[in-house]
């Protein structure tokens, strides 16, 4: 059984890029990957295990060190029916040749090859020494042209290189390439080797069966996320004598106010820490330019997410709720004469979400006591930022190679991430499917509920599957 | 050669200036000193090369330029001159509080304390020792036999033991082979580097890459410390425990001379065994063989009949000898026998043996070279005229099997698993490709002896046409080389490589095979036009390895190069040690410039010049011939062939290696270093230049700091004192990359 699974050794000399290959493929980004040569010193394998079922192997080897001195011996033992197995037996013992002999190993026990280069620099002479010695061992190869960066004179040049002496010949960048890129690169094996056609196939299918789940899985967090923080209440009792005067109350109802803005941002990052977990990511997070790393209350953040005005407005007017939110807001502050409009009393939180308060603010009185109670939010602009906003770090997490860790940000010419209009998710969607969302806000605000959550999830997950399919752009630079 | 004076010699040299040309150890210390103290600032902060340069520079000029006499640049005795005349106006530029602290005084200092200390201590040990020995109650007469045991037999296997492994340690280390004895070779050190590897490891275990990578390093430093003054290093300690013998020595002859005037001392031997005195007076005889001539029997020492009339019975001494009444004159006529013993079988051999060593090491000294790669920046930023280069690093780096040195002559020729000696098949379809179009002359299937490595200016003579490889292209390239070398000859007087670009490209292999192997002349006609090219008709293959062709010509540089014959015929490039007559001479500032072929691929007809340039600036050296390395062992083979081939005047070689930096070193590289060191031998003076990653514009980019960091840690490893890393483009920016 063992035997049949596909093993295919990534090769290439040090630094090529071969780890960060691995770690993308096998969406490991526990995989070391150093900035420095030759980190990697022996040959690791990395699985794929879908259902307790090791479907294929991936190892990760070694640099070549002595390329000549193989391709030397290769040829002057070109008789040799396995001219791997002999070289590995031949120089087992011999430690300059360590390195060599690891990477030669799983080649010798019948593993596959993916040579990885790197198509940025110009083919040198170590290059084709490695091409002509890959192709002397004569088994089931592929290149994989990784290029970091924009640099793209010779890609023709290694195309044409590699096209001699490999079956298949893809590129692939290591630190950009999202899920379906992934899954092309994995079909690509069928072609080099006819054999493993039926496993290949099987991983593919599993791994889409995965993503499909992870998919669907997260689109549940999401919609968990956006009833918990609409339901979201925080309220708080205060004996009487410490709200005689206007600045005792203000001063509980900043204190009621912060543990709000508190509890709605920590409830988001618990959700984002459950999308990365879905997605498998221990190291990866968030750029500090990003979007995703200011406040999630803040300015910017409703500026760039959520709804335009006027799709608000619409949706708000479809959907009979902003309306409402509206009257209540108009008429809290002056109801029982001593509960002031939470805006009023924080000026400058106000202005957030596009001029309206974020949630109401109730005070209730009781002998000796007052119980303040902030939420639920009633703001119809911040659900669609919220949403936005998760779906924004979904997309990241989902498209974030796992090879990318040793990545140099600020190397010159590297692949720029995708520019795009500066728009969130919701704004795309059709009206209907805004409205939707914004009826299913509104029951849930209510704590109802609502025969369209399964309507939602379908949006949610409709567009999670876009983005990895890259149907959906997937907002790199927010 | 008192050791004692040994340590004032410095400080008297430098005061009168009297004879520069000696070094001491105390000098080497402070070298060293300097020298590390440099190269830390070099390496901590890169910038300062710059103020390095040129207080080198103006140390130079003040104080060395007028004061070397008659020797040349970049000859050894010029080298040492210059290197002495360094320290000393260091030294003087020292602050003068603290240059009585400077390690190499302070080294002279504790070096006399020792030795005189040792002295005060061996002769009171001699006193001691002798003074037990012959102490004389009266009753049982001093023991002959012990006294000679202790004093004569002992000393002398020790002064014998000393002399042999010494003089057996000095035989190999020529040899180079094993330097220590059979023991020490086979089962101690062995023992003890796995001890200290495996503690080593241990601790290693536990910490970073980081400091792993740093630890090796130092090792490696270590080890070329003590590559480059490995006799000097020891000498001086030896020394000490001569000085310790002679004392013991003169001790023990002083106080036998006292007591033996001062006082009656009886003189006695007795055994248990049964022996006859004429066994011991024949014992006697032998060992008095030396001064015999001077001092006869009875004087020099006992006659038989005195020898039995000392021997002691210890049953007549016991009862106090009824009716025994030795003859006094009979016991006391071994004393003179013992005195000249000691003298003769102690003091004299702890003489020489001080004076030979002493002598050593100032042999020794007179024996550096002063070429390791330190001294190679000193040396060259002395020389070099006001220049900006920038390098710098530290850090990083992997576990990747550095390979240890060969042994120096038996060399291969061939990289890796062909060591074998198997004839190496260099298929590389994609080198070849220029050729094809001219391989018809000659359709072999080429050994790998592809023409674009071996640019040889050095080949001249028709005969070897007939000599060496079948191939008619390989022919025709030497043809081609040899051409060029005598236009070359010509072109001396204007170097300038003008309008090559043009025909350029096919330059080298296209040569239509029958050509030229027959008009010579028409060559040297063409001289005015150098690049011209014999093969004006080649047809401009694929631009690429065509370029790296023509390597050799079109340089000015490499007429430093003068052959001696051009007529001469030249053996075969490869079997080294061939015949010297069509040799290359290198000048005593040129060099051998390998260079990969990744970067030879690239360079463009004007960028030659900029290359020598860069060269001369980091070492001083004109480029005497040009060779490529890197496809395969028969390149490699065909570049150690120049080198060995090669006819060097200032003797240890110069090479220079021309590296793509941009691509991490790997233990393929590494092995190339120490086949080259093998192949120079081990003190030859290498420059390791690292090149950044090509561009369009600048095909001699520098390097990036983090890059050349990462080679310099691993050349380190090697250990290799004489081998000199440097970026050959000085790092545009400060510091980072």
């Amino acid at each position: 059984m063992a035997a049949k699974i596909p093993r295919l050794a990534i090769m290439g000399h040090p630094n090529a890029g071969k780890s960060s290959v691995v770690a993308t493929l096998t969406e490991n980004d526990c995989i070391a990957i150093d900035k420095r040569a030759g980190t990697t010193t022996r040959s690791d394998v990395y699985p794929v295990v879908i259902d307790g079922r090791t479907i294929i192997e991936f190892i990760d080897t070694p640099g070549f060190q002595n390329p000549n001195a193989i391709l030397e011996w290769f040829q002057t033992h070109e008789g040799k029916s396995d001219l791997a197995r002999s070289f590995v037996n031949a120089h087992k013992a011999d430690p300059l040749y360590a390195h060599d002999t690891a990477l030669l190993e799983p080649v010798a026990e019948g593993a596959g090859i993916i040579l990885v280069v790197d198509g940025s620099k110009r083919i040198k002479e170590k290059d084709r020494v490695e091409i002509e010695l890959l192709r002397l061992t004569a088994r089931p190869r592929m290149a994989i042209l990784n290029n970091l960066t924009r640099q793209n004179r010779y890609m023709t040049q290694w195309q044409n290189a590699l096209s001699k002496a490999f079956n298949s010949v893809r590129e692939f960048n290591a630190h950009r390439a999202t899920y379906s890129e992934r899954i092309r690169l994995l079909s690509a094996l069928k072609s080099i080797d006819q054999r493993w056609e039926p496993q290949v196939e099987e991983a593919i299918d599993a791994f889409a069966c995965d993503w499909q789940r992870r998919t669907d899985q997260a689109a549940t967090t999401i919609l968990d996320l956006l009833r918990d923080a609409l339901s979201y209440k925080v309220s708080r009792s205060v004996k009487s004598s410490k709200t005689i005067f206007q600045s005792g109350r203000d001063k509980v109802k900043g204190e009621i106010m912060d543990a709000f803005e508190d509890g709605l941002r920590q409830l988001e990052f618990d959700a984002q820490a459950e999308i990365r977990s879905h997605f498998r990511h221990n190291v990866w997070n968030v750029a500090p330019d990003s979007i995703l790393g200011r406040d999630l209350l803040s300015e910017d953040v409703s500026q760039a997410l959520g709804l335009s005005r006027r799709q608000l407005a619409m949706v708000g007017v479809a959907a009979g709720a902003a309306s409402g939110v509206t009257l209540d807001l108009a008429t809290a502050g002056h109801s029982l004469g001593t509960g002031a409009l939470l805006g009023a009393a924080t000026g400058g939180f106000l202005g957030v979400m596009g001029g309206k308060a974020l949630a109401k603010l109730n005070i209730e009185r009781a002998p000796n006591t007052h119980v303040f109670t902030i939420g639920p939010v009633s703001n119809p602009r911040f659900p669609f930022v919220l949403l936005d906003r998760i779906m924004l770090y979904s997309a990241r997490a989902m498209n974030w190679a796992h090879g990318r860790q040793a990545a140099e940000e600020d190397a010159p010419e590297r692949v720029p991430d995708k520019d795009i209009a500066r728009k969130g998710f919701t704004e795309e969607l059709t009206p209907q499917q805004q409205r939707t969302l914004a009826k299913f806000f509104n029951s849930v605000r209510r704590s109802k509920e609502s025969d369209l959550e399964e309507a939602c999830r379908t949006i949610i997950a409709g567009i999670l599957q876009g983005v990895s399919l890259s149907e959906i752009d997937s907002r790199g630079d927010l | 050669m008192d050791p004692r004076q040994q340590s004032d010699d410095w400080s008297l040299a430098d005061r009168l200036k009297t004879k520069t040309n000696e070094w001491t150890v105390a000098d080497l210390i402070d070298l060293e000193y300097y020298l590390d103290a440099d190269e830390r600032e070099l390496r901590g902060q890169p910038s300062s090369r710059k103020t390095l340069c040129e207080r080198d520079r103006a140390i130079y000029r003040n104080e060395i330029e007028g004061h070397t006499g008659a020797a040349k640049a970049h000859s050894p005795s010029h080298r040492r001159m210059s290197l002495r005349l360094w320290l000393k106006a260091r030294r003087s530029n020292e602050d003068p509080s603290i240059r009585g602290l400077l390690p190499g005084n302070a080294f002279g200092a504790a070096q006399r304390m020792s030795t005189w200390l040792l002295a005060g201590v061996g002769f009171l040990a001699g006193i001691g020792v002798a003074s037990t020995l012959l102490s004389y109650d009266g009753r049982a007469p001093v023991s002959v036999p012990w006294f000679i045991f202790l004093l004569v037999v002992v000393q002398f296997a020790f002064v014998l033991v000393a002399s042999w492994t010494w003089g057996r340690r000095s035989l190999r280390r020529d040899k180079f082979a094993a330097e220590e004895s059979w023991l020490l070779a086979h089962a101690i050190r062995p023992l003890l580097t796995r001890a200290a590897n495996w503690l080593q490891q241990q601790r290693l275990a536990h910490a970073t890459d980081e400091i792993r990578e740093r630890a090796l390093a130092k090792q490696g430093l270590l080890q070329s410390q003590y590559a480059v003054y490995g006799p000097v290093s020891i000498l001086p300690l030896l020394i000490p425990a001569q000085v310790f013998g002679v004392a013991f020595n003169v001790g023990v002859v002083l106080t036998t001379i006292a007591l033996e005037w001062f006082t009656d001392i009886a003189f006695g031997w007795g055994t248990s065994l049964a022996v006859h005195p004429q066994t011991v007076f024949d014992l006697v005889r032998i060992i008095a063989m030396p001064w015999s001539w001077l001092f006869g029997e009875g004087a020099g020492y006992p006659t038989l009949a005195q020898i039995e009339g000392s021997r002691v019975y210890m049953e007549h001494w016991a009862s106090f000898a009824r009716g025994l009444n030795p003859n006094p004159e009979h016991l006391r006529s071994w004393r003179w026998f013992l005195l000249l013993a000691v003298i003769t079988y102690g003091l004299l051999p702890r003489l020489l043996l001080l004076g030979v060593s002493a002598l050593a090491q100032r042999i020794a000294l007179a024996r550096l070279p002063f070429t390791h790669g330190r001294i190679q920046a000193l040396y060259a930023r002395m020389l070099t005229p006001q220049l900006d280069t920038d390098s710098s690093g530290s850090r990083q780096g992997p576990e990747m099997p550095i390979p240890s040195a060969f042994a120096p002559r038996p060399r291969t020729g061939l990289i890796g698993p062909l060591t074998e000696g198997k004839s190496p098949v260099g298929k590389r379809p994609w080198r070849e490709v220029p050729q094809t179009p001219d391989t018809d002359a000659a359709p072999t299937p080429e050994p790998s002896l592809d023409t674009p490595t071996t640019e040889q200016i050095s080949v001249p003579g028709d005969e070897r046409i007939a000599l060496e490889f079948e191939e008619a292209r390989d022919r025709i390239a030497e043809e081609r080389s040899r051409s060029q070398a005598q236009a070359r000859e010509e072109i001396t007087e204007d170097p300038s490589p003008p309008a090559i670009e043009e025909d350029t490209p096919s330059v080298r292999p296209e040569t239509p095979a029958p050509i030229e192997p027959d008009e010579p002349a028409e060559d040297t006609t063409q001289a005015g036009e150098p690049d011209e090219e014999p093969e004006p008709e080649p047809e401009p293959v694929s631009p690429r390895p065509a370029e790296a062709a023509e390597t050799p010509h079109a340089k000015p540089a490499d007429i430093i190069a003068e052959r001696d014959e051009v007529s001469q015929p030249e053996p075969e490039p490869s079997p080294p040690a061939a015949a010297r007559d069509g040799a290359v001479v290198f000048a005593p500032d040129a060099c051998l410039l390998l260079t990969h072929v990744d970067i030879d691929d690239v360079l463009e007809k004007e960028d030659r010049p900029r290359l020598e340039q860069l060269l001369r600036q980091l070492s001083g050296w004109r480029v005497g011939v040009y060779a490529t390395f890197g496809a395969g062992s028969a390149m490699t083979a065909q570049a150690l062939a120049q080198l060995e081939d090669g006819d060097w005047q200032a003797p240890p070689p110069r090479i220079a290696i021309v590296q793509d930096g941009s691509q991490p070193p790997i233990t393929e590289n590494l092995l190339f270093l120490r086949e080259v060191r093998a192949a120079a031998g081990p003190r030859a003076q290498m420059l390791l230049a690292l090149v950044g990653d090509p561009e369009d514009d600048d095909r001699l980019p520098a390097l990036r700091t983090f890059d050349y960091t990462d080679w310099q840690r691993k050349i380190d490893q090697l250990a290799d004192p004489y081998l000199r890393l440097e970026m050959l483009a000085p790092s545009s920016e400060d510091g980072e990359d």
